[in-house]
């Protein structure tokens, strides 16, 4: 009996501990448009953020410029979430955007990424009204991934829970 | 309230502010969110109370004063004493005063947090499960204390009174059951409020050995029920907090033979700052 009541008390303890990791690591399988490939450098979620890093790799013959927009994450309620680059990234690249308007410095110029090279894209989804990590699966929409100006025309990324993690928006 | 209450009222209102007292806070104040702590959520506030307990200024004023001018004359009679005795114990019951406390919350998922609270000779854990309520949220909980009474007396404004009656080695144990309903606002904006009764089973003891009296231990419950309103304003990690706790209190101590009813109205205000990480 003492020994089912330590046993229970083991797993409710785990179980517990398992619901009060912060940080769920997610993976996806890369996805494959016509000029690029796209895949899941690290997906860190927590309760509010999911840190999502992304490798876009040349799979053509040729040179590309890559432009990333704005990503969104939606979750399986239909909920969208923007991705948002670091507050000092954005700060940096409004800056150049406000003085090259102004002509004071040139128009930055787009990257362009060689044949079989990779660049990588980290974005922060925030979404304060549900638990991000308590999704079995979270799509990452890539429309706003635009090579040579036009959209990459790539499939959804799915980013998938590890397996074991508690599962439910009512954890 | 009479005029002679409302001004005792502000009598001890204006004793805390000007004389800076810091006495005993009780252990009343929620000062978070109805919603629980999600799993892995960590929560530390910083919470200042303000704990005015009506019955004891009315003691203080309208009963102890003339007692304590007969006492300094040297002329106390027997029902002085046992004004100056229930003065000292009503007041060191309900605990009036000034203190502060850290709460330092986790959410173990499953919609269930803990929270620890130490600070003012409190000692608390505290136990919730929430619900979700499409944007509202809601919480019952419960919540076990054990005060110290280390800090109960060391309230300048009272001196006159413990100079001749002393109240110490306080135990009491608090323990409470309380519900909470709120809503939250974007990452910035929270209002809850909620109903908790409080069970206070305690020990105390009563030295009034300079009035010619002698030394007694009491041993007594208080029970408080009532509710609380409390909001707070921030953004993400940072808020705001601030709470009104309005309790009515019921319980009876008997000292030297003779019972003193402490049943009154407890209101106590509490602000601090409140980090959700």
């Amino acid at each position: 009996m003492g020994k089912r009541v330590n046993l229970a008390l083991c797993a409710l303890l785990l179980s517990g501990c398992a619901a009060m990791k912060r940080t769920w690591q997610f993976s996806a399988p890369a996805v494959s448009g016509a000029a690029v490939q796209v895949g899941l450098k690290q997906a860190d979620v927590t309760q509010k953020t999911a840190f999502v890093t992304f490798w876009v790799r040349n799979i053509s013959s040729q040179p590309v410029t890559v432009e990333a927009g704005t990503f969104s994450l939606r979750l399986p309620d239909g909920t969208e979430v923007s991705g948002k680059t670091a507050l000092l990234d954005r700060g940096y690249e409004g800056a150049v955007g406000l003085l090259a308007k102004t002509g004071w410095v040139d128009e930055p110029k787009k990257p362009s990424l060689a044949p079989g090279k990779e660049m990588e894209v980290a974005l922060a989804f925030r979404q304060y009204g549900h638990d991000l990590r308590r999704h079995p699966t979270l799509t990452v929409a890539l429309d706003a991934l635009l090579v040579n100006g036009h959209p990459a025309q790539l499939p959804p990324l799915l980013l998938h829970a590890p397996a074991g993690a508690p599962m439910g928006e009512d954890i | 309230m009479s005029t002679h209450e409302s001004a005792g009222s502000l009598a001890l209102v204006s004793c805390l502010l000007s004389l800076g007292a810091v006495g005993c806070a009780m252990n009343v104040s929620e000062a978070r969110s109805a919603r629980v702590l999600r799993g892995g959520e960590i929560q530390v506030s910083e919470v200042n109370n303000v704990v005015v307990p009506t019955r004891a200024v009315s003691q203080f004023v309208k009963n102890v004063q003339p007692s304590i001018d007969a006492a300094k004359a040297g002329s106390v009679t027997d029902e002085q004493r046992d004004k100056l005795v229930g003065a000292a114990t009503a007041i060191a019951l309900t605990g009036p005063g000034f203190g502060a406390h850290t709460d330092i919350g986790v959410g173990l998922g499953y919609r269930y947090d803990v929270q620890a609270r130490l600070g003012n000779g409190i000692y608390a854990l505290s136990l919730r499960r929430g619900f979700d309520l499409g944007t509202w949220h809601a919480a019952i909980g419960t919540r076990a204390a054990y005060n110290s009474g280390s800090v109960f007396l060391d309230i300048d404004y009272l001196d006159d009174v413990v100079e001749y009656v002393k109240v110490s080695e306080t135990k009491r144990f608090d323990g409470q059951l309380f519900g909470q309903v709120g809503k939250e606002w974007g990452e910035w904006g929270k209002l809850w409020f909620g109903a908790k009764g409080m069970w206070s089973p305690l020990k105390v003891r009563v030295d009034a050995s300079k009035v010619n009296g002698g030394v007694d231990t009491v041993h007594t419950t208080l029970w408080h029920g009532g509710g609380f309103v409390g909001g707070a304003l921030g953004y993400r990690w940072i808020h705001f907090v601030a709470e009104v706790t309005v309790l009515g209190a019921s319980g009876k101590a008997t000292v030297f033979g003779r019972e003193y009813d402490l049943s009154g109205v407890v209101v106590a205000p509490s602000w601090g700052l409140m980090g959700t990480f």
